[in-house]
């Protein structure tokens, strides 16, 4: 009941308060009529009577006031006040505000993109039921780290884990999908049945998959489809299951459609692409000795990820007994780790790097602006002086400000918003395959609840220093002081000391930006072993079904070659596998064939024809390239690069025989070629030696290395058509550029870079824009002392020099500063950058040379302004 | 010459309104007037504090307002006690009664 009409009470003086201020403006003025005639009866005359009822009232607005006080929703009504003034105030100013709200704008928008990224990628939990009991198994056999397991250890897995459950495995492939005489090359990954079920997925069509019955003796007779897939080739036909199709040339069934928006997360190192069109059933075979199979599993209800990887250890010993032959030369490891932990590692350390770098800019920015409104509540001294006067408390001016703050700050998000979409869609452009859970990343409910969060928290931030200092008495002139004073020195002190912050926090960024650059510039040039320009690639499956010989393959191969050869604009053609710096690289144990007690080498092994080196431009530093003879008779000859050649035969390595080493068995291979050092895997590994056979040894898929001037966009129609005229049942694709797959590689450091770049450009700015907006003022405020110095015969350049002075001393306070923090933070980042030091000589010079340019350029407009100083109308000014 | 008026102790303007209205409804001058007249001029209410006494004691639910014809006809806005009002009378005589027994207390001791 009490509440009810407490309620109502606040509803009407909020929003009816024209009703409930009448009827307060009635009441006091009955009072009033009736104290006058009372006053008259007492025998005064009317005016008489009229301001002696005024004087016992004491001033109808002072009572007025004084009652509003006691209304509920004071509070409230007065903080509408508040914000009313403020928006008023700063609306009166659009300079000032234009200048705060850009400048938080791109802070509070860059620590909002950051933060999207961050929530998708680390934070949220993945899509799948209790995504904290997925686990990925690390298999390190034979002192080779994530060799994958064979089936025989999966099924073992399955059978003897007491922690685990639902172990089972996914192999990324392909799928030629042909359907009413269309072909299409769809992504496909081959699934044990219990993956699925683990990622908690069911068909919304149709059934799972069971190996028992959908696969035997390596032909699949039934897959799944992606709902994708299903709209987009059969209409979205709801007959489809049980429908026949072609697919890598095999008559299949579609059994089931999975739900709508299924996408795969997995690390990428199992090269899963998110989105999988066809699910081919993958049946557990202990037969089949490979390793390379990735294998996630489920643990059990209950049992924490340590416990999981003590009896995995325990496992491990029992399969080396049981598969002496997978386990030669050292003993294998299996590792769980969390799904979750397992795709986000690599990301981790340069998103870190790059929230870092935000969370300064957000922390200039909030220097900056605590630093413009210092300056501007100088000027706004008397303002505030004359609302002491009239009665305003500290407590209240206080909060008038902060809620100027506030509202500056809310604005700021609002356009940060904005300014955050863009920025996550430049970065989903810039980064294209480098961060993991890429899809996910976008702006929802919790990102915007965040900007709300962050505006009040950097509102605290630049608003409170500025408040406090502006109400509190110590800044506080005499109303009487009219006259433009020389400031005192305690708000300068304040002032500089914000720029010397601003200066050393746009340093680190600036520091790690220049790391940055010169490792992305040492990736740039660091010798490939192979020159990319002008060469463009294209990847060709081959059906070994069809083309089950050797020499069936290498026909079918040169026609190819032959056609495309014939393609204007075409200088040389030639074929290898993989290519080089594409993701799927295979490792290889090699050591000398003469030596088998010594610990193998981990190389890569590439295939290629005769001609690949001279199109791909990999010089030979000794012996030939393959011949063609070697190809069709399946010679055992390799050529070996400089790195593998030195470490196995420093003597001379041309007629050596190198042993490769594979599950159960040994191949020896004649040496007879050396190349260049080669690097495949990765711009920044340089380390992993590198070797090549010859193309046909192991050929489900040969690479196209085109020389041409045309680029791969003239030229791809051209390659699809010569590939599909040599009838090879399979299409081209990926037809891309080489230098593609390089920039690939760097592309993660690129991205770092240019983000960091940009982070670092407008800290700098800012730090600029803080020096030039301080020194303005106090040149602005010095006019009087500067007018009475050079009327008193000081020369301009002394003025000027004073002027410079203040800027470089407050400069080079900044950077030392900064660069004390530099030392401090480049050592965490060490692992991302490449050929160059934490604390780099050059790097640091630049970054100071630059720091100080900027900061010169900011104080020479304020000393500029020095020099017009008339001393006769600085001193007449007041 | 009368003694001066009193200083109204803190929290004793919400008993002396509340006690006025319990004999009957009264507008915001007559509540003034009657407790000038019953304490023969010791407390002279200012408008200053008897209207936003008054408005925060609506507020709290304690009174209630409404617009009446004066004696003279003129429009004013009458109070009335309500039932929490009564029980808030109450509770604070039974306080100043405390504070008077305590002062007195003290006063008196040797």
């Amino acid at each position: 009941m009490r509440v009810v009409s407490k309620v109502r009470r606040l509803y009407s003086n909020l929003f009816r308060r024209h009703q409930v201020e009448d009827a307060l403006d009635a009441q006091l003025r009955a009072h009033v009529d009736e104290l006058t005639d009372r006053n008259i009866v007492k025998g005064m005359c009317g005016e008489d009577a009229r301001r002696q009822a005024l004087v016992e009232t004491g001033g109808i607005e002072q009572v007025k006031e004084e009652v509003r006080e006691a209304w509920l929703g004071q509070g409230i009504e007065s903080t509408f006040q508040d914000v009313r003034y403020a928006c008023r105030s700063l609306v009166r100013s659009p300079g000032f505000t234009a200048v705060v709200v850009a400048t938080l704008a791109l802070g509070i928008g860059g620590n909002l993109a950051m933060f999207s990224l961050m929530r998708a990628v680390l934070w949220r939990p993945l899509p799948y039921p209790e995504p904290n009991r997925i686990v990925m198994i690390q298999v390190d056999a034979r002192n080779t780290p994530n060799t994958g397991a064979t089936m025989g250890e999966v099924h073992d897995l399955r059978e003897r884990s007491r922690s685990l459950e639902q172990v089972s495995m996914i192999y990324p492939a392909d799928a030629n999908l042909e359907y009413s005489g269309e072909m299409e090359r769809v992504a496909a990954a081959e699934v044990s049945d219990d993956f699925l079920p683990l990622l908690g997925v069911r068909p919304a069509l149709g059934r799972t998959l069971d190996s028992r019955i959908d696969e035997s003796k390596q032909q699949v007779f039934a897959i799944l489809i992606s709902d994708e897939l299903w709209r987009r080739r059969f209409s979205a036909d709801p007959g489809i299951i049980g429908r026949a199709v072609r697919i890598n040339n095999l008559d299949m069934q579609i059994a089931g459609v999975l739900p709508p928006g299924f996408r795969l997360f997995l690390p990428p190192s199992v090269n899963a692409l998110e989105q999988i069109d066809v699910w081919f059933p993958y049946r557990i075979d202990v037969a089949l000795p490979y390793r390379g199979i990735p294998v996630a599993a489920r643990l059990r209800r209950g049992v924490t990820l340590d416990q999981a990887n003590a009896e995995l250890q325990t496992l491990v010993a029992q399969f080396a007994q049981a598969y002496p032959v997978a386990y030669v030369g050292g003993k294998g490891r299996f590792t769980a780790r969390l799904l979750h932990d397992e795709m986000t590692r690599e990301a981790r350390p340069a998103l870190f790097l790059l929230s870092g770098a935000v969370g300064f800019v957000l922390l200039i920015a909030c220097v900056n602006v605590a630093n413009l409104m210092l300056a501007r509540g100088s000027a706004r001294q008397r303002e505030l002086e004359i609302r002491r006067a009239l009665g305003a408390g500290r407590t209240r001016i206080i909060r008038q400000l902060l809620t100027e703050s506030l509202v500056l700050a809310v604005a700021s998000a609002a356009i940060g918003l904005f300014c955050a979409r863009f920025g996550l869609e430049a970065i989903g452009r810039l980064s294209a395959s480098h961060i993991p859970l890429q899809s996910r990343i976008g702006m929802d409910a919790p990102v915007t609840l965040s900007a709300l969060v962050l505006s009040v928290v950097t509102s605290m931030l630049f608003g409170l220093l500025p408040a406090w200092r502006l109400a509190s008495g110590k800044t506080g002139h005499r109303l009487n002081a009219g006259r433009t004073e020389t400031a005192g020195s305690g708000p300068r002190r304040l002032q500089r000391t914000l720029v010397v912050a601003e200066v050393a926090l746009s340093i680190v960024p600036l520091a790690c930006g220049g790391l940055m650059l010169r490792s992305f510039l040492n990736l740039m040039h660091s010798p490939l072993g192979f020159n990319p320009a002008n060469v463009v690639t294209a990847r060709v499956p081959v059906d070994l079904k069809r083309y089950p010989q050797t020499e069936q393959r290498w026909a079918l191969l040169r026609d190819v070659l032959d056609r495309v050869r014939a393609l204007p604009g075409v200088q040389s053609v030639s074929a290898a596998n993989p290519l080089p710096l594409a993701a799927d690289q295979q490792t290889r144990r090699v050591g000398r064939a003469d030596q088998p007690e010594a610990p193998p080498i981990l190389a890569t092994q590439q295939t290629a024809i005769p001609g690949y080196l001279g199109v791909i431009g990999t010089p030979l530093s000794q012996g030939r390239d393959f011949t063609a003879d070697e190809i069709a008779a399946e010679r055992n000859v390799t050529i070996i690069d400089r790195g593998l050649a030195r470490r196995l035969w420093p003597e001379g390595a041309i007629g050596k025989r190198l042993a490769v080493y594979r599950t159960g068995w040994r191949q020896d291979l004649e040496v007879v070629g050396v190349t260049v050092p080669v690097r495949v895997t990765r711009v920044r590994d340089e380390s992993i030696p590198h070797f090549m056979i010859p193309l046909l040894f192991y050929p489900n898929e040969m690479s196209l290395v085109i020389k041409t001037y045309q680029t791969a966009e003239r030229m791809a129609p051209g390659i699809k058509l010569a590939v599909d005229a040599a009838h090879g049942g399979r299409a081209a694709f990926d037809i891309r550029p080489m230098s593609g797959y390089v920039s690939d590689s760097i592309g993660d450091t690129r991205f770092i870079l240019f983000v960091l770049a940009a982070f670092a450009g407008v800290s700098v700015l800012l730090a600029a824009v803080g020096l030039y907006g301080t020194l303005a003022y106090l040149t602005a405020q010095r006019t009087r002392e500067f007018g009475i110095r050079l009327a008193l015969g000081s020369s301009v350049k002394a003025i000027v020099a004073i002027v410079l002075r203040e800027s470089l001393l407050l400069a080079a306070a900044g950077t030392t500063v900064g660069l004390i923090g530099v030392t401090a933070v480049t050592g965490v980042i060490r692992e991302l950058l490449y050929g160059v030091r934490p604390l780099d000589g050059a790097t640091l010079v630049g970054v100071v040379a630059l720091v100080g340019t900027v900061m010169l350029g900011g104080a020479s407009v304020p000393a500029w302004r020095a020099t017009r100083i008339d001393p006769q109308t600085s001193l007449r000014s007041e | 010459m009368p003694e001066p008026a009193l200083e109204l102790l803190k929290g004793t303007l919400d008993l002396l309104i509340l006690r006025t209205l319990e004999l009957r409804p009264m507008h915001g001058s007559a509540i003034a007037e009657r407790i000038s007249q019953v304490t023969h001029g010791a407390f002279q209410v200012k408008a200053g504090s008897l209207f936003p006494a008054l408005h925060r004691l609506e507020q709290e639910g304690w009174i209630e307002g409404e617009w009446r014809e004066s004696k003279e006809g003129r429009r004013v806005r009458s109070y009335t006690l309500t039932r929490d009002g009564r029980r808030q009378l109450a509770v604070e005589k039974k306080t100043w009664a405390r504070i008077v027994q305590a002062t007195n207390a003290l006063l008196e001791s040797a």
